[in-house]
């Protein structure tokens, strides 16, 4: 008995220490708030442009991977090439890469020296980094692997009879594509574009690497934090707490899938 | 509209290779134990499945060809596929679903939803076209897939095992509709089923096959008078018996005398008996019937009133007795009895 209790113990403690570990930041971070001061904090001449801007940058980059990532999602589902597993791992470097390691790899190819990059600008005169459209690539780099298996595993999930019975009744590949997987699927492409405008809303590394931390053109939320934590403190964690509202309401959207 | 078909292929330990053809308005049923190949053979008609050798012609022009190096995509094949667990869109209308054909093939919404219109009405399904199909019953969202895969108007209508997902009531119901509308059809109507039922009740021409191989085709009359086949005998419910010509009157059927009133000349023959004219013995009867065995029961299946007895004795055979008379026998597995059978049931015939 006095065993079975203590082997409990052993469990129980060290499950709640983690829970305590993840929940103390959070709730210090309700603490220190200056909870009567938010509007004025948050209407800094930085918060606002970085708001909107991640705003912007995110809002894009869930477009761009719904655009490319639900296509490439629905061939990795069905396609059975032998490479297919391969580009399944390749998709999923970025998701396990340093972010600042995926900023230096995308200066590498889109910086004015860099092997697209230097066609780019000797061609079109385009220069891609410290960009607001570097902030998007760089958003887009790390958020797409996540779109993507998100969005596989749900069309894995479809019964590929359907494919087939589209098929017969007419339907070309896009048609079936577009008006029978994506619909059937629309639950898992919305928790996959949750996940990935979740992982662009957090995206630090990657950008401040790639795009820098330009106020109103390259400084998204989270690098606006990261500088008024040094200039006002106030305003930083009042940034924070906006931050933090928008992961929790991103959670209860997921709910239906993740929370049972 | 005519089809010719000669499938050729393998995948894993199938090997298909069988040819059928059909006319239009026909009605073919394919029979086979499970993994024979039946839906297989249905999946390369579609064009899901592609052939190794051989070809699909339907009304004179090539489906399907790797001799010729021809494949027409399933999307531009003219085929209706109806599966047993129905596969309605779940996300689209009741309507949306049967309009989905036409729609793909270029027809206006509009058009289309008159299309799909004509076709539930003609299922009686005209009364609720814009529910989901997850509001619908197991026959009705049956029936809206059949109004589905007609609404394209096909050349070869294709349905696999479309009644076995159903509960007996509703099958009946939905097999006397199902025929109702094939009757009306005009293309050809190809049925894969495992239940003799559909088979006997729906079709024109049977095609029995097993392990990928045609066994034996025929219209049900042919089928039923002539099994050539084990399994065939079992779906038309007979006693089959491989045997050879003794005389007029006996056939020798692994070792024991088997008599019958008409023995072909020739040598080797197939023997049916049916499980009804067997007749079940505590002892062995005086002045019997000169068929007589000694046999083992190995298994009683109760069939409403009757039963369905098998045997082991010089062959197996099955027979078909009242739950009195099994009552009446205290019928028990491993029971020894004396089986009979009057000559005059049995059949014989060329094998």
């Amino acid at each position: 008995m006095r065993s079975v209790r203590w082997a409990r113990a052993g469990l129980v403690i060290p499950a709640w220490l983690a829970i305590a570990f993840l929940l103390v930041p959070l709730v210090a971070l309700l603490v220190k708030v200056d909870w009567a001061g938010i509007p004025a904090h948050l209407a800094n001449p930085i918060v606002v442009p970085a708001l909107r801007l991640s705003l912007l940058t995110t809002s894009s980059t869930i477009a761009i991977c719904a655009l490319l990532g639900t296509p490439l999602a629905w061939l990795l589902a069905r396609s059975t090439h032998p490479a297919t597993p391969w580009l399944r791992a390749l998709v999923t470097v970025p998701l396990v890469l340093p972010p600042v390691v995926g900023g230096v790899a995308l200066l590498m190819a889109y910086g004015r020296e860099g092997v697209v990059g230097r066609v780019l600008f000797d061609v079109a005169g385009w220069s891609i980094p410290f960009t607001t459209v570097a902030v998007v690539f760089a958003e887009v780099f790390v958020a797409l692997p996540f779109y993507v298996l998100a969005v596989e595993g749900s069309m894995r999930g479809l019964d590929p009879r359907y494919d087939g019975l589209a098929a017969t009744l007419g339907a070309s590949p896009w048609r079936t594509f577009r008006t029978v997987v994506v619909p059937m699927v629309a639950p898992g492409i919305a928790s996959g574009a949750a996940l990935a405008w979740a992982r662009a809303l957090g995206e630090f590394g990657a950008t401040i690497t790639f795009a820098g931390s330009y106020p109103g053109r390259t400084q998204t939320a989270p690098l606006a934090v990261y500088f008024l934590l040094e200039s006002d403190p106030q305003a930083a964690i009042a940034l924070s707490l906006v931050m933090l509202l928008i992961s929790v309401v991103i959670l209860g959207a997921l709910r239906g899938r993740w929370l049972r | 509209m005519s089809l010719q078909a000669d499938v050729r292929l393998s995948r894993g330990v199938l090997h298909l290779d069988l040819a059928l053809s059909a006319q239009p308005g026909q009605i073919v049923a394919v029979l086979g134990p499970n993994g024979s190949g039946k839906t297989t053979l249905l999946h390369t008609l579609a064009g899901l499945i592609r052939l190794q050798h051989g070809q699909i012609h339907v009304s004179g022009s090539v489906w399907d060809s790797p001799g010729e190096s021809v494949w027409m995509p399933p999307e531009q094949r003219r085929t209706g596929l109806v599966v047993a667990d129905h596969l309605l869109f779940p996300h689209l209308s009741v309507i949306d679903n049967v309009g989905f054909g036409p729609r793909s093939r270029g027809v206006p919404k509009a058009d289309a939803r008159l299309r799909a219109r004509v076709e539930l009405d003609a299922l009686g399904l005209g009364d609720r076209p814009d529910v989901r199909p997850r509001e619908l019953s197991s026959g009705q969202a049956q029936r809206v897939a059949l109004a589905r895969a007609l609404a394209t108007d096909p050349a070869l209508l294709l349905l696999d095992e479309p009644l076995s997902a159903l509960d007996p009531t509703t099958r009946a119901q939905t097999r006397a509709d199902l025929g109702v509308r094939l009757r009306a059809f005009p293309g050809i109507t190809i049925l894969v089923t495992h239940d003799p039922l559909d088979a006997l009740s729906l079709a024109d021409r049977l095609v029995f096959i097993e392990a990928g191989r045609l066994v034996q085709e025929g219209t049900p009359q042919e089928v039923i008078a002539r099994p050539r086949d084990p399994y065939v005998a079992h779906v038309v419910g007979l006693n089959f018996l491989r045997g050879r010509r003794i005389s007029d009157q006996q056939v020798d059927v692994a070792g024991t005398t088997v008599v019958a009133p008409d023995v072909p000349a020739g040598g080797p023959v197939c023997v049916t008996i049916p499980p009804s004219a067997v007749a079940l013995y505590l002892t062995r009867p005086e002045g019997s019937p000169r068929n007589t065995w000694p046999v083992t029961v190995s298994d009683i299946q109760l069939v409403g009133q009757t039963a369905r007895v098998s045997l082991v004795g010089p062959f197996t055979l099955a027979a078909e007795v009242t739950t009195t008379a099994v009552a009446e026998l205290r019928l028990g597995i491993g029971q020894e009895l004396w089986a009979t059978v009057k000559a005059t049931e049995v059949r014989v015939y060329p094998a």
